[in-house]
């Protein structure tokens, strides 16, 4: 009898294990992305290299606006993260319109990239250049991120 | 816990006001948070709106927090929860209810799974906070890691879907002593597969004159995982 408890307790972790691990795999959904415009124009006319455009009247609504020849995966992905914490501040869908920019952050505390910010930049600058969105000479792709949630 | 009232309560001042946007007109001085979960009290006392207005040690930032307190089914004191709420999580901290004083009376705050705030920062922009139930986004200031991951290598940007975990998965458990939902403002729980995850101090800036001038529209501690 002693030697066969050992027994049966592995059997019912690895019971309770599968168990959970089938629980885990199965909780998951779909969910809808909300997307944003990524633009490159060499008429950037702002200060600074990147604003993020909130205009609820489009689709999509939300524009991450770079300078051409300052644009790069870094300053790419900081605009992504600050679109994200505006849309977790103000909503996935803007109310108003809104131009914001984010106080440029130093080396000590600019963070990881992306791991795909560097190919949608080269599928950007890979597209022709149009009028988009009131910018000229501009060049845009449109992606998607995750939603927040934090609609209106 | 005592810490982060004291970090950024001592300028607390709650003020009480007719409209949304009305100009406070009395203060009364009083700072207080409880650390425990509580059910809705009778609340006849509490005002239709509130103003608090703090100003931060640590920062100097004076922001202006408005919420309703009215008494209605439809959750109005939920408001001013969260307000107090977003406050401490803007310091990196996070408590589930808090009680607040209004010309000497105590208003209890209660927990709630659906919450929403206004919350004025200055005085041009008014946002409106909907929690839903602290599962959604796995980025920014709070919620919990999502399976639909940006910072995997790979996520597709150009999908229209993902995938997340329903009610936040596993790791987004109701923590703390909401009693109902997950802790938005917790920071997220060390996600599993390699993440870390890290604070910074966030500033994004907002132009109504086509980026000539800028004032803040939001900062913040933003909890990133990566």
């Amino acid at each position: 009898m002693r030697k066969t408890l050992p027994t049966v307790w592995a059997g019912l972790v690895a019971i309770l294990t599968v168990s959970v691990v089938a629980s885990a795999q199965t909780q998951t959904t779909k969910v809808k992305r909300v997307p944003v415009s990524v633009v490159l124009t060499s008429a950037f006319p702002y200060a600074g290299d990147v604003v993020i455009l909130r205009r609820p009247e489009t689709v999509p609504s939300d524009l991450i606006v770079m300078r051409s020849n300052k644009a790069s995966a870094a300053i790419f992905s900081e605009a992504i993260r600050d679109l994200i914490d505006i849309r977790k501040n103000g909503g996935d869908l803007p109310a108003t319109n809104a131009l914001l920019r984010s106080r440029p952050t130093d080396s000590k505390t600019r963070r990881t990239l992306f791991p795909w910010s560097e190919r949608v930049l080269a599928d950007v600058r890979a597209k022709p250049v149009e009028t988009f969105g009131g910018f000229t000479n501009a060049q845009v792709v449109q992606i998607w991120l995750p939603p927040t949630h934090k609609d209106k | 816990m005592p810490s982060t009232a004291t970090r950024w309560g001592v300028s607390i001042v709650a003020l009480i006001s007719a409209t949304l946007a009305a100009t406070p007109s009395q203060s009364v001085g009083q700072t207080a948070y409880a650390t425990q979960a509580e059910n809705i009290a009778d609340a006849a006392y509490c005002p239709p709106m509130i103003l608090v207005q703090l100003t931060s040690n640590r920062t100097g930032v004076r922001r202006v927090y408005t919420g309703g307190a009215s008494r209605g089914a439809d959750a109005p004191l939920g408001q001013v929860y969260y307000t107090f709420n977003r406050l401490l999580e803007d310091n990196g901290s996070y408590i589930a209810s808090g009680n607040f004083w209004v010309l000497g009376l105590e208003c209890r705050l209660f927990n709630a799974q659906f919450l929403s705030a206004w919350i004025e920062i200055g005085t041009s922009v008014r946002t409106s906070w909907i929690e839903v139930d602290g599962s959604s986004g796995s980025y920014g200031s709070g919620g919990c890691p999502s399976r639909d991951d940006t910072y995997s290598g790979e996520y597709d940007p150009y999908g229209d879907s993902g995938e997340a975990p329903v009610n936040g998965g596993p790791q987004c458990g109701g923590g703390g002593t909401s009693g109902g939902g997950s802790d938005p403002g917790q920071p997220p729980p060390a996600p599993t597969g390699g993440y870390s995850c890290s604070k910074e101090w966030l500033v994004i800036e907002y132009s109504n004159d086509g980026g000539a001038t800028w004032e803040v529209w939001w900062q913040g501690e933003a909890s990133v995982c990566q």
